[in-house]
């Protein structure tokens, strides 16, 4: 079989257990949770190296996001209705046609190449599937403005930017006091510049932002959200789940933080206190959670098995050894 | 040149009301994307808007940054906790929220208004 076959078979599991249509958090263990479809992770590329090479701001984009809003778009639903990536996708479709990069006759062309492709090969395409991969193909072959090697080598870094990132980080934590004592006080430092196992496989560049770990205790429950954008441990978590980018979210947590999480299955007793985070582009935050019971003398690599990425972002617990079992 | 900070870990502030030119808060109580923006008016800090006039505790300092909309000036960068319970009816005083914060949104505030 072949890796696109693999994806595409582990994409349909994740699509029938509905993991791509969550409105809540789905607790499931780090391991399982970094695939998303791989026109989207080429579209992420894109957009970083659109941006990072300065060939618009990225600022403009969300303003497009702003302005577009409750503008009907191709396909009949307003842009605040459409699904996360594909709303990024409409966006920064219409930056690069407003900035004269690219006009919609440059992208139709491309997209008719593509149904084309998809057509001869058998293949469905999903949601903006055509338009992202015709972007992509406009901006880094057609057009020549930015090369093929820049865009495949950040696409690399893009797709090794995943919760397995985060949960390694927190299992050494679990097990090396010195390495926790360090990530409390400089997380980037612990976790770049103390033990390469423990950083991403190719440890992304263009990390410009600083971090943060907050550990949760018995006492206090850390909550990390972004109410303004969505602003995003990336570097360590990889892509944000959607219930992390949806309205209800963001509006919840920061009226009756309680509520949300009770709803959300993670009842908290009154006298835990509740600290939500709403984190901004120039600091990132990641939560450290409790280890949890019945896990003494496990190995570093067991015990990354049990962090998901939901209870990285502060909305669930970790796994217990019997809910990962029962996961696998 | 020395700069020098104005606010310590634990000292009470309040978030001064400012304008809304330079500032993207989305996320108001009412209309999610309700912006005031001037496009000609440089760079954006995104911010929430519901720290506004809210008195908080400084829990940590980060070290400077610079500070839109040109980047020509620099300002401490502070941690700053504020209760929900003064922002949200159905928050309880156990619960919080943590903003970063320029400080040059900031002004003291006495500890009793805490």
């Amino acid at each position: 079989m072949t890796g696109d076959d693999e994806l595409k078979q582990a994409l349909q599991e994740e699509y029938a257990k509905g993991h791509f249509d969550h409105a809540k958090p789905t607790n499931i263990t780090a391991f399982k949770e970094h695939t998303l479809p791989d026109y989207v992770w080429k579209f992420v590329t894109l957009e970083e190296v659109m941006t990072g090479c300065g060939l618009f701001p990225f600022e403009l984009s969300r303003r497009k996001k702003d302005e577009l809003w409750d503008v009907e778009q191709p396909g009949g639903v307003a842009m605040r209705d459409l699904p996360y990536f594909d709303m990024r996708i409409t966006r920064i479709r219409e930056v690069l046609k407003e900035q004269g990069i690219m006009t919609e006759g440059d992208l139709k062309s491309e997209v008719e190449k593509l149904q084309k492709e998809f057509k001869d090969k058998g293949k469905e395409p999903q949601g903006l599937e055509l338009e992202a991969l015709g972007m992509i193909n406009f901006i880094t072959v057609t057009s020549g403005i930015l090369g093929k090697e820049p865009f495949a080598g950040h696409y690399q870094q893009v797709k090794a930017r995943t919760p397995i990132s985060g949960a390694k980080i927190v299992a050494k934590a679990w097990v090396d006091p010195d390495f926790k004592a360090l990530l409390k006080i400089s997380p980037k430092e612990a976790i770049y510049g103390w033990d390469p196992h423990v950083s991403p496989e190719i440890v992304d560049i263009i990390d410009p932002n600083g971090l943060e770990v907050p550990e949760n205790t018995k006492e206090v429950r850390n909550v990390v959200v972004c109410t303004v954008c969505s602003c995003y441990p990336r570097e360590v978590l990889g892509e944000p789940p959607l219930w992390y980018v949806s309205e209800t979210y963001k509006r919840r947590i920061i009226n009756e933080p309680r509520a949300i999480l009770a709803d959300w299955g993670l009842k908290l007793d009154d006298n835990t206190e509740i600290r939500v985070y709403d984190i901004d582009a120039d600091i990132h935050y990641m939560v450290l959670p409790i280890r949890p019971e019945g896990t003494d003398g496990w190995s570093e690599e067991e015990l990354a098995k049990l962090v998901t990425r939901d209870s990285l972002l502060g909305v669930s617990d970790p796994l217990t050894p019997a809910e990962l079992k029962a996961q696998q | 040149m020395a700069q020098i900070r104005e606010f310590r870990v634990a000292d009470t502030v309040k978030v001064k009301k400012g304008s809304d030119i330079n500032v993207r808060r989305p996320y108001e109580n009412t209309k999610p994307y309700a912006t005031k923006l001037d496009s000609n008016a440089g760079d954006l800090k995104r911010s929430p808007k519901f720290h506004e006039g809210i008195v908080g505790q400084i829990k940590k300092v980060y070290g400077w940054i610079s500070i839109p909309p040109d980047h020509s000036k620099r300002t401490s960068y502070y941690q700053v906790a504020f209760n929900l319970s003064d922002i949200s009816e159905k928050a309880t005083s156990k619960d919080k929220v943590y903003v970063d914060v320029f400080e040059d949104w900031l002004e003291r505030a006495p500890r009793s208004e805490l």
